[in-house]
C-alpha cells in the first residue's frame, strides 16, 4: 500500500515536470532568431538576379536610359527591407538589407559612379555584378540557414 | 515499481554532450570554412582590382566602389555568421527539450 503511494507520488512528480517543461517550451524558450521564411528566401534570390542584371547592363546602357530599371530594382530592394523589418527576431537580416540600401554602401556608390561616367567599362560592370551577387548570397545563406518550422 | 528520477536525469545528462557535439560543432566547422573563404575572396578582389586599375580597365571610382563592396561583404558575412550561430543555439535548445520530453515520456510508460 505504501509502495503504491510512493509510485503515485513519483508519477505526479514526473507529470508535473513534464507540464513544467512544456510550459517552458511555449513561453520561456523564445527563439533567438526568426524561423525560415520561404517568401523572404524567394524574394532574395529574385533580387539577386535583378541587381546582378542591372549592374551588367551598366556597360552598355547609359545611366539616364536605365533609370526605369534602376527605379524598379530600388523599389524591390526597399520592399524586401520592409518585409524583413516587419518580421520578429529578424534584426540581422534587416541589417543586411540596410547595408545594401545605405548611401555610403557599395550599391548606391556604384549607381553614383554609373551616373557620373554615363556607362561603366565591361570589366567594372562584370566585377560589380559579381560583388552584388556575393552580397545577396549572404542574405540568402542566412535565410536558408534559419530553422524550418516543424508541423 | 517506483520511478528513479536520478537515473532519468543522469540518462538525459549523458545524452546532452553528444547532442551538443552534433548540433554545435557542425556550425563551428562551417563558420571556420566561411571565414577562410572570405579572406581568400578579399585577397583575390584587391589583387584583381589593383591590376585592373593599373591597366585602366576600371576607374579610381570603380576601384573605390569595389573596396566598399568588400567592406560591405565583411559586415554582411559577420551578420550571416551571427544569425547561423543563433539558429544553431535554437536548434540545440529544441533538441534538448525534445530529449527531456521523450525521456520523461518513456519513464512514464514503464
Amino acid at each position: 500500500m505504501r509502495c503504491k503511494s510512493n509510485k503515485t507520488k513519483n508519477l505526479f512528480f514526473v507529470i508535473k515536470s513534464l507540464l513544467f517543461l512544456i510550459t517552458i517550451s511555449f513561453f520561456g524558450c523564445k527563439p533567438l532568431i526568426s524561423l525560415y521564411d520561404q517568401y523572404a528566401y524567394t524574394e532574395a534570390i529574385s533580387l539577386k538576379v535583378d541587381m546582378q542584371n542591372l549592374m551588367l547592363e551598366s556597360d552598355s546602357i547609359k545611366y539616364a536610359d536605365a533609370k526605369l530599371d534602376i527605379s524598379r530594382v530600388n523599389t524591390e530592394l526597399q520592399k524586401a527591407y520592409e518585409y524583413a523589418k516587419g518580421r520578429s527576431n529578424n534584426s540581422l537580416s534587416t541589417k543586411q538589407y540596410a547595408i545594401l540600401l545605405s548611401e555610403d554602401g557599395f550599391y548606391k556608390s556604384s549607381l553614383r559612379t554609373w551616373q557620373k561616367q554615363d556607362t561603366l567599362s565591361s570589366t567594372s560592370a562584370s566585377l560589380k555584378s559579381d560583388k552584388i551577387g556575393q552580397l545577396l548570397d549572404q542574405i540568402i545563406k542566412l535565410e536558408n540557414g534559419k530553422n524550418k518550422a516543424s508541423n | 515499481m517506483s520511478i528513479d528520477i536520478s537515473a532519468l536525469l543522469s540518462e538525459i545528462g549523458n545524452k546532452i554532450p553528444a547532442l551538443a557535439q552534433t548540433s554545435l560543432s557542425g556550425y563551428i566547422d562551417a563558420a571556420t570554412t566561411d571565414g577562410q573563404r572570405l579572406l581568400a575572396t578579399l585577397k583575390s578582389d584587391i589583387e584583381t582590382g589593383t591590376q585592373d586599375l593599373i591597366e585602366n580597365k576600371i576607374t579610381k571610382d570603380d576601384f573605390s566602389d569595389l573596396l566598399l563592396g568588400d567592406k560591405d561583404l565583411v559586415q554582411m558575412t559577420a551578420l550571416t555568421e551571427a544569425g547561423l550561430a543563433l539558429a544553431s543555439v535554437d536548434a540545440f535548445r529544441t533538441a534538448v527539450l525534445n530529449l527531456v520530453v521523450s525521456s520523461v515520456t518513456d519513464f512514464i510508460k514503464i
